[in-house]
């Protein structure tokens, strides 16, 4: 048979192929993993830089209301729908599965690339064509969107909505065309993680990073058609009148062609995609966190297999929770039941792995780094947002607390401080093995002790205006009958911390680029960690990442601490015989 | 069962050359193999959950009084839906001559197989083209887009399982031409029985949406009643 070239993917291939040729190759149209990677960090970095100075914007507005005149309320809005949706999709998605999904995949699953280089170059500029298509939104009649990031039909689509015209359009668009990308780089992580592990890489030594980015992955390829579903029959309705979404409705006096429609439909469908992107954005970072901490513990993840079953079991119950979004839309009360029961047994889970996370440090040897503290205060923030979810998941409590600032607090410590509080730690921990050198650790704590308080200093007290019922989304506050003037300054308050807070992330990214310019070269392996990504002999990892040989896996990516061995850790890649004669005299045979 | 006994291993106890559960390629240096179908599968599933959600969309908007189905009552246009069955042939030939040219390639007859590729590709195109005359031939009826949510649906469905299917002649259209010009000498098998399996699941899809659109309107209430959706 004339089979010869049967596609061949590329771990079939030699090593030498795929090798850049020029420049342009190498860091440009790249379809070397790690590269891919920063090309996707930096854009999501760049594009949650302009998310931050929005952010900024709408607490001057909330602090100090009838100050800034260049804020009306309609900017007022746009800021926040923009804020919201960059802040989800196009950095933390972006960041977490783009990023460090791409440059950890291949290098600790012991694969020389992705399994797809092409698909996954296509992947990142695809990504940076919906980030612009974004912020082209910023510059066209009318301005961006102003919807909220849910973009509740049937305000989004009419006049009296800021961006309704070309705003909401390019929104639409900009998500199909994120969608696709994160189609094309899914499908290469779900393929590379099932079929090009190395020798001895079963699932269970896997490092749990990359059970986190798989079963997220698997999340987001089921979830964004959702989304993606809802974002054309949207745009259908705008552009060519149909009614999906739209009933019969009057819109500043004159009664519009939309007849029938259902808004209730669109709530449903963003939220089936809504949920599930929780946790696409949380796995990866409950995997990466369980890295840190195991390593800068210099123990061994407490309750491995209970990690596992916890991301899969929470990857799974993420379908079903959808509507404890949607309590105040006027579901039937059976329907809500059903929901806050699923809604609290996801919970579970959930609380299996802080507990092992907790019990990763119990007599650990604990190091202070600069990850490990970002780690440390994960654990902080992501039980204390966890712990109003439970709140917010009861209809009957739910009900009085729905667009409160009691839900903006809650949102933005469990899926917003959280997952950035892991990305840092992870930033820190791996940028070791990205540059070959080490960030500064002098302004990494600070840039810590800064964001980790600071949030405190802004969200906790947002919990408490929620309990006096101060609504978000609104531009300003005004008189109100229910709420005493102290209201405003804690407004003020809040807006005082969050722009130090915002401000301070510039310390990070001058550390940043002070490490890169200015660093000095360290040594190879600095945190001792065992899992595979660190044990490349070139440093940082070469295209191909392992020369001439894949590496063989011997154990699982924990051995740390372990007895009667010299070095405190064993590497994934050191094979039985090679501890033995590394044992002190005294040692047993392990 | 495998996956069970994977995901329940005791890795921390294992330490050794290989787990237990490891079953080949042990030999150090080899490269691990890929094999490119689970990606199409995992796709396809993908593709599927897509529709799905517009099809579940369309059960509750169907339930809606201002919802006319286009197969309803006899002046409707699906009443009768020879026509759409009829380009529905288009196709079915289309796939059934794919297959054949899979068949031909494996039997290692590229000259025939890149004939049958060639005509698999232009029944494909016939049949897209055949649709966009029945949609002019429905909006000379007077069943706009915007007219009644029925209409929304059909040409929605159909327009995106047309781009699904678009994209593949792409794919296989380039494929055709990269083996031609190989002059048979690269034949990509793997991809073009690849898309032979895309195609078939096209047809599949298109046969659902076609019995989907033509339904009775007693249909979609039926199905709707079993999804608990009662909204008249």
């Amino acid at each position: 048979m004339a089979i010869v070239d049967a596609g061949t993917a590329i771990a079939d291939q030699p090593a030498h192929m795929h090798e850049p040729t020029g420049w342009f190759t190498q860091y440009v149209w790249s379809q070397d993993h790690k590269v891919i990677a920063i090309q996707y960090g930096i854009t999501a970095i760049f594009v949650g830089l302009v998310a931050l100075v929005l952010s900024g914007l709408m607490r001057l507005q909330l602090g100090f209301p009838e100050t800034f005149h260049f804020i009306d309320p309609n900017a007022y809005l746009q800021f926040v729908t923009m804020h919201g949706m960059i802040m989800v999709i196009y950095l933390l998605t972006a960041l977490l599965l783009g990023g460090f999904g791409n440059y950890l995949i291949p290098l600790m699953l012991g694969a020389r690339d992705m399994v797809f280089p092409y698909m996954n170059m296509l992947s990142f500029w695809t990504y940076l064509l919906s980030v612009l298509i974004l912020l082209a939104s910023f510059f066209v009649t009318g301005g961006p969107t102003g919807a909220g990031w849910t973009l509740y039909p049937p305000q989004a689509i009419l006049d009296g909505t800021p961006g309704a015209d070309m705003g909401i359009i390019l929104m639409l668009m900009s998500l199909a065309v994120f969608i696709v990308a994160f189609t094309m780089g899914g499908l290469n992580y779900i393929t590379t993680i099932l079929q090009a592990r190395t020798h001895g890489m079963s699932l269970m030594r896997m490092p749990l990073a990359i059970w986190g980015i798989f079963v997220a992955t698997a999340l987001g390829l089921l979830a964004f058609p959702a989304l993606l579903v809802s974002a054309i029959m949207m745009t259908l309705d705008k552009l060519l009148g149909s009614s999906f979404f739209m009933p019969a409705i009057v819109s500043l006096g004159e009664k519009l062609d939309y007849a029938g429609g259902s808004p209730v439909l669109f709530q449903h469908l963003f939220w089936f995609f809504g949920h599930p992107e929780v946790y696409i954005v949380a796995l990866p970072a409950f995997g990466m966190v369980s890295e840190v901490l195991s390593v800068h513990a210099r123990k061994n993840i407490f309750g491995y297999r209970m990690m596992v079953w916890a991301i899969v079991a929470i990857g799974l119950l993420s379908f079903v929770v959808w509507a404890h979004h949607m309590y105040v839309s006027g579901m039937s009360p059976v329907f809500g039941y059903f929901f806050a029961t699923t809604t609290l047994i996801i919970a579970v889970p959930t609380a299996i792995k802080v507990y092992n996370w907790v019990l990763t440090l119990w007599r650990g040897n604990i190091h202070l780094t600069v990850p490990m503290l970002f780690a440390i205060g994960f654990i902080f923030t992501f039980t204390h947002g966890g712990l109003t979810g439970l709140f917010l998941g009861n209809v009957v409590i739910d009900l009085p607390l729905s667009d409160t600032y009691f839900v903006v607090g809650h949102f933005h410590m469990v899926m917003g401080v959280s997952p950035i509080m892991v990305l840092f730690a992870a930033i820190y921990h791996w940028f070791p093995l990205i540059s070959g050198k080490k960030l500064h650790d002098g302004m990494g704590k600070w840039h810590f002790w800064i964001t980790f308080l600071g949030t405190y200093a802004i969200y906790l007290p947002m919990h408490y205006l929620g309990f006096l019922g101060v609504p978000r989304r609104y531009y300003a506050m005004g008189d109100t009958g229910f709420t005493d003037t102290s209201v405003q300054s804690l407004n003020a308050g809040i807006t005082v911390s969050a722009l130090i807070v915002g401000v301070a992330q510039l310390i990070f990214i001058f550390n940043l680029i002070y490490t890169v310019r200015n660093g000095k070269k360290c040594e190879r392996n600095p945190w001792h960690a065992a899992s595979l990504e660190w044990q490349p002999a070139v440093y940082p990892p070469p295209h191909g990442n392992w020369g001439d040989k894949l590496p063989i896996v011997y154990r699982w990516a924990y051995d740390y601490s372990v007895p009667d061995v010299q070095q405190d850790y064993i590497p994934q890649n050191v094979p039985q015989d090679a501890i033995n004669e590394l044992s002190k005299p005294r040692g047993k045979s392990l | 069962m495998k996956v069970f006994s994977e995901i329940t291993e005791k890795s921390w106890l294992t330490p050794s050359y290989t787990s237990p559960l490891e079953y080949s390629r042990i030999e150090e240096g080899i490269e691990i193999p890929v094999n490119k179908k689970p990606v199409l599968v995992i796709l396809l599933v993908i593709i599927s959950v897509f529709f799905t959600l517009f099809v579940v969309t369309f059960i509750a908007r169907s339930q809606y009084p201002d919802f006319q189905a286009l197969a309803g009552d006899y002046w409707q246009p699906f009443y009768n839906p020879q026509r759409l069955w009829l380009n529905s042939s288009f196709l079915l030939a289309s796939s059934i001559v794919l297959e054949g040219a899979v068949y031909l390639l494996r039997h290692n007859k590229v000259q025939w197989s890149l004939l049958a590729l060639g005509i698999s590709l232009l029944l494909a195109l016939q049949f897209i083209a055949s649709q966009l005359l029945l949609f002019q031939y429905l909006i000379n009826l007077g069943f706009d887009y915007a007219s009644n949510p029925a209409n929304s649906y059909f040409y929605l469905l159909t327009s995106l399982h047309a781009i699904h299917l678009l994209a593949g002649i792409v794919v296989l259209g380039w494929l055709l031409v990269y083996v031609w010009r190989s002059n048979g000498r690269k034949i990509r098998y793997e991809g073009i029985s690849l898309c032979a399996l895309y195609w078939h699941y096209l047809l599949v899809l298109w046969i659902f949406l076609v019995l989907l659109t033509t339904s009775s309107p007693g249909t979609y209430a039926f199905i709707a009643a079993l999804c608990g959706v009662t909204l008249n």
